[in-house]
């Protein structure tokens, strides 16, 4: 068993959280707080050294970058909200955020989520002398085509179309089945590297 | 001021942006670059809208002593113990770095593992193949799960293989298809609000 006391720390957060798989109970409610409030404490602390103090006390008290006061300006009315009377305030750097959100969106995007995807999908529909390419690039096509016509809600789905939205169906359920194996494996191996600490770094076992 | 302000913002920034973008001039570059600079420190100093947030809940909890108040107390002196220690001590402070690399990631890490056996009653769930595209899905998820594991190129060396072209070819097309439907969504979501249309982010009707 090890010595150390971060491990038999850890292993008791270990366990201890795990200990909700059997049903609620209030050492996993300790560490849920516990969880909550170190994350948040050290996302404030790692924003307040690396981003705000910098902004402070190097650009607006050194640097003199005056213009730094309209955003902080427009940060400081997000507080606003917990006003009743002045809360309205709080939209105003909702409004900046949202409006260079959205130019972002419609200046930035477009090419790599749209244009890039469409031209990703511009196969040869004949590959000479390969066959298992060939029908790969059609089955690439025709998936993306089909579930494309499946997203699209402008018309009632009839006849020829709607079977071929059936077929982007199709692609979903095996896209959807995929991505969730993915996930489910990912998981196992985080589950597999606590239990191999449990197991070796805490109790000792086969090392 | 309540309702044109906030509207007229959105609009004058967000056209300015996409202006200094669209426009290929040396003199409007500058323009972009402070815009994103703004946006950078706006999101920046909000950040303690999340900590006031997380006080009032559980401040109001532990006042009134609501059920489990006690667990609410735990969560703010936690809180503001940490970031007085971080502030105090600094980013380099030894029991700053102890609490988060070992009070921290063992809990963080166990939370996203016990989320294999959440996963694992939902599998349950969606894979009772009740109808063909739930078996589809099912046959889809166990070919890829047998596949990437070495079970399965014990069993049969074409199923990692088979697990890959399913990867690969269907799964690529469909979320290709995927992605390029969110990217209309986003943009025509974008343009509803650049034009004022949108408003209900901002509690308008």
């Amino acid at each position: 068993m090890s010595n150390d006391i971060w491990v038999w720390i850890g292993a008791f957060l270990t366990l201890g959280t795990y200990s909700i798989l059997f049903k609620d109970n209030p050492v996993y409610r300790v560490l849920e707080a516990l969880f909550v409030a170190i994350l948040a404490g050290h996302s404030v602390v790692i924003n307040w050294y690396n981003f705000q103090k910098p902004t402070l006390t190097g650009r607006l008290g050194e640097g003199k970058e005056w213009t730094l006061i309209i955003p902080l300006f427009l940060a400081a009315l997000m507080y606003f909200r917990y006003s009743r009377k002045y809360a309205w305030l709080a939209r105003y750097p909702m409004a900046f955020l949202m409006g260079i959100g959205a130019a972002y969106v419609l200046t930035k995007n477009l090419k790599p989520m749209f244009l890039a995807q469409a031209r990703a999908t511009m196969l040869p529909l004949w590959v000479p002398g390969n066959i298992g390419a060939t029908i790969n690039n059609w089955i690439v096509v025709i998936g993306v085509a089909s579930v494309l016509t499946y997203f699209f809600f402008t018309i009632r789905k009839q006849g020829p179309v709607n079977a071929f939205s059936r077929v982007g169906r199709i692609y979903l359920m095996i896209a959807f089945g995929a991505l969730f194996a993915d996930t489910v494996l990912g998981r196992v191996s985080v589950t597999l590297v606590r239990f191999q600490f449990l197991l070796q770094d805490w109790l000792g076992l086969g090392m | 001021m309540k309702r044109e302000g906030p509207v007229a913002l959105l609009m004058i920034s967000g056209f300015l942006y996409i202006i200094s973008v669209i426009v290929a001039s040396p003199a409007m570059e500058p323009v972009a670059a402070t815009l994103d600079d703004w946006y950078k420190v706006v999101v920046g100093f909000i950040n303690l809208v999340g900590v006031i947030s997380l006080t009032q809940v559980n401040g109001r909890a532990v006042l009134r002593r609501s059920e489990g108040w006690f667990y609410n107390a735990i969560l703010l002196v936690v809180l503001y113990g940490y970031i007085i220690l971080g502030l105090v001590g600094g980013l380099h402070n030894v029991a700053f770095n102890l609490i988060y690399d070992n009070i921290l990631t063992p809990i963080l890490m166990t939370i996203f593992s016990t989320l294999t056996f959440w996963i694992g009653s939902a599998a349950y769930r969606a894979f009772r193949a009740k109808n063909a595209d739930a078996a589809i899905l099912l046959v889809a998820a166990v070919v890829v799960m047998i596949g990437r594991v070495t079970l399965g190129s014990a069993i049969s060396p074409a199923i990692p293989k088979a697990a890959e072209w399913i990867l690969n070819f269907p799964t690529v097309a469909g979320m290709r298809a995927i992605e390029m439907s969110a990217a209309i969504g986003g943009i025509v979501l974008a343009l509803r609000m650049i034009t004022g249309l949108e408003r209900s982010f901002m509690g308008f009707d």
